[in-house]
C-alpha cells in the first residue's frame, strides 16, 4: 500500500503544491476568503483524480496488473490518498478559516469549514465510481459540467435575491452557529457511509475496467 | 520429466474484428520460447492472458503450476517478471523512484541488484522517466523485471524499436537468465532474426491462429529453401513444398527435407525465410 500511496505522491506531489499555494494566496484575498477556503478542501479531492488520470494516461493499469498488487489495494489507495490529503488540507483550512473569521471579517467558521471537509469527502465518493465505470476521459466531461453547472446555479441564485439559494446559504450558516455539531457529525456520518459504498463499487468497476469487461 | 513453466490449453480470446483461437502452448523450464507473429497476431493479447490481466472467452492457464485464474496466482506473480511493449511507467518518476515503488510491491525485492542494473545499462537514476529515451525504457522495464528473483521472464515486444547494439546487449541479458536453474523466458517479437539468436523454441501466432510451436533446431533442420528451375519444381513432391515464389528465371520454395528426393540441392533456411513462407502458405 505504501508503494502505491509512495507513486501517487510523486505524480501529483508537484501540482498539489502549485495548487496549494493558489488556494492559500486566495485565502488571504479580500473578497476571495471563502473561495480559497473551498478550493483548499477540494484540493484533496483533486489528488486522487489527478493520479487516476495520469494512471490512465501512463498506462499503468496495465502494468499494474501485471503486479502482485490486488486490484483492490490499487483503488484503496486512491481513497486512502484523498483522505491523508483531506485531514492535512483540512487542518489548513481550519487555520485559516479561524484567521479569516477571528480577524479579517471572514464567513466561513472553523465548523462550517469542517462541515465542507465532509461534504467534499462525499462529493469524492460520489464522484469515484463515476470515473472508474465510464473512464478518465468520459467521467471528467460529465464531472466537469454538473461541477460547472452547479456553480452557475449556485451564482445565479446569489445574484437574484428572492431565490431559496440566498436563504439556504443562510440557514446552513446559521444551523452552523447554532448547532454546528449536528451539522458536523451529519455530514460526518454521510461521508463515511458513501465512502463505504462508493468503496464497494469503485472496486467492482476498477476490476471490471481493468479486465476489459467495459470495451 | 522435464516440468512446464506455462501451459496453455484451448485459449480462446475473441475481440470484434480479432479472435485469439484455441491456443494450446507449453513453455518448459530452462527455456527460452520465441512468441512471433506480425503486428496484431495475438502476441501481446496472450501475454496479457497469461498473466489474467484480461478476460478470456475460453481455456486454462497454468504459470509455475499455478491456475492463474486461482487466488493462489496474486502470489505466483511474485515470480514473474513482466515487461510490456510500453513500459507503462508515469512520466514524472525517476528510475530512483520506481526502485522504491517496486520495493514497496515485490515482497522479493533486491535494491543493490536494480542498482547494479541501472549501473550496468547506464540508467541515471534521478532523470525522469519522460527524458528517457525508447531504449533506456525498455531497459529500465527490464531492470524491474530482473531485480525480484524472478523464474519467469513475459517480455512483450521488449527488443522492438532498439538500436542492433542495445538488442544484442539485451538478447545476452535474457539468455544469461533462462540458464538459470528453473528459469524461462517467453519473448514476444516480430524481429525474428533476434528470437533465431537465442529461442530454443518456437511459436507462430498467423491471425490469432496458432501455426506452429516446436523446437527452433528441430525447425531448422526441418525445413530449407529449394532454388530451382520451374520445370524441377514440377518433379518436387506436392507435400514437400509449403509455399513457393515463382520469378522470370526459376522458383523459389520452403520445402521439408524429408520428402525431397535427393538429386535437389536443398540449402539451410533462415527462421525468417520459414515465418515468411509459412504465413504466405496460411494466407493462401
Amino acid at each position: 500500500m505504501t508503494a502505491l500511496l509512495r507513486k501517487d505522491l510523486y505524480i501529483t506531489g508537484r501540482q498539489l503544491r502549485l495548487l496549494f499555494i493558489v488556494a492559500l494566496g486566495l485565502a488571504f484575498t479580500p473578497q476571495f476568503h471563502a473561495v480559497g477556503t473551498i478550493y483548499l478542501l477540494a484540493l484533496s479531492m483533486t489528488l486522487s483524480q489527478g493520479s487516476i488520470a495520469s494512471d490512465s494516461r501512463s498506462r499503468w493499469d496495465q502494468f499494474a496488473a501485471m503486479l502482485p498488487i490486488p486490484a483492490w489495494k490499487i483503488v484503496l489507495s486512491k481513497y486512502l490518498i484523498t483522505f491523508l490529503a483531506a485531514l492535512s488540507m483540512g487542518c489548513v483550512a481550519c487555520a485559516v478559516s479561524y484567521v479569516q473569521h477571528r480577524f479579517l471579517d471572514g464567513s466561513i467558521s472553523v465548523p462550517l469549514t469542517v462541515a465542507l471537509l465532509f461534504t467534499v469527502l462525499t462529493l469524492h465518493a460520489v464522484f469515484l465510481p463515476i470515473i472508474y465505470r465510464l473512464g478518465v476521459e468520459k467521467a471528467q466531461i460529465i464531472l466537469s459540467s454538473v461541477c460547472f453547472g452547479g456553480a452557475a446555479l449556485l451564482f445565479a441564485g446569489l445574484l437574484m435575491r428572492n431565490s431559496g439559494v440566498i436563504r439556504f446559504v443562510e440557514s446552513v450558516v446559521w444551523l452552523t452557529d447554532r448547532s454546528a455539531p449536528v451539522l458536523i457529525f451529519g455530514s460526518a456520518v454521510l461521508a463515511a457511509v458513501s465512502n463505504v459504498i462508493s468503496f464497494r463499487l469503485s472496486v467492482q468497476f476498477y476490476a471490471n475496467r481493468r479486465y476489459g469487461l467495459y470495451d | 520429466m522435464e516440468s512446464n513453466v506455462v501451459e496453455i490449453k484451448g485459449l480462446r480470446k475473441r475481440y470484434k474484428g480479432f479472435a485469439l483461437e484455441d491456443l494450446d502452448l507449453a513453455l518448459p523450464a530452462g527455456c527460452i520460447m520465441g512468441l512471433v507473429g506480425e503486428n496484431g497476431a495475438g502476441k501481446s493479447t496472450t501475454i496479457r492472458l497469461i498473466m489474467d490481466a484480461i478476460s478470456r472467452d475460453e481455456g486454462k492457464i497454468t504459470v509455475l503450476g499455478v491456475d492463474n485464474q486461482s487466488p493462489d496466482f496474486l502470489r505466483t506473480k511474485e515470480d514473474i517478471g513482466v515487461v510490456l511493449d510500453e513500459t507503462c511507467i508515469p512520466e514524472v518518476i525517476t528510475a530512483k523512484q520506481l526502485g522504491k515503488i517496486m520495493a514497496g510491491t515485490y515482497k522479493n525485492w533486491e535494491q543493490d541488484v536494480y542498482d547494479s542494473w541501472l549501473e550496468k545499462f547506464r540508467l541515471p537514476p534521478d532523470k525522469k522517466f519522460k527524458e528517457y529515451s525508447r531504449g533506456m525504457t525498455m531497459k529500465l522495464g527490464i531492470a524491474a523485471a530482473l531485480s525480484h528473483r524472478a523464474k519467469l521472464l513475459l517480455l512483450d515486444e521488449a527488443t522492438s524499436g532498439l538500436d542492433p547494439m542495445v538488442r544484442d546487449e539485451l538478447l545476452d541479458v535474457f539468455a544469461d537468465f533462462a540458464v538459470e536453474d528453473g528459469h524461462a523466458v517467453l519473448l514476444s517479437s516480430h524481429i525474428v532474426s533476434d528470437l533465431e539468436k537465442i529461442c530454443d523454441y518456437i511459436a507462430f501466432l498467423h491471425k490469432g491462429r496458432l501455426v506452429l510451436c516446436e523446437e527452433k533446431d528441430a525447425l531448422l533442420d526441418r525445413y530449407g529453401i529449394l532454388k530451382c528451375t520451374k520445370e524441377q519444381i514440377k518433379n518436387v513432391p506436392s507435400e514437400a513444398v509449403h509455399s513457393m515464389r515463382l520469378g522470370p528465371y526459376g522458383a523459389e520454395a520452403l520445402v521439408e527435407r524429408a520428402f525431397m528426393p535427393k538429386d535437389l540441392l536443398v540449402e539451410r533456411a533462415t527462421l525468417e525465410d520459414i515465418i515468411l513462407y509459412l504465413s504466405k502458405e496460411e494466407d493462401q
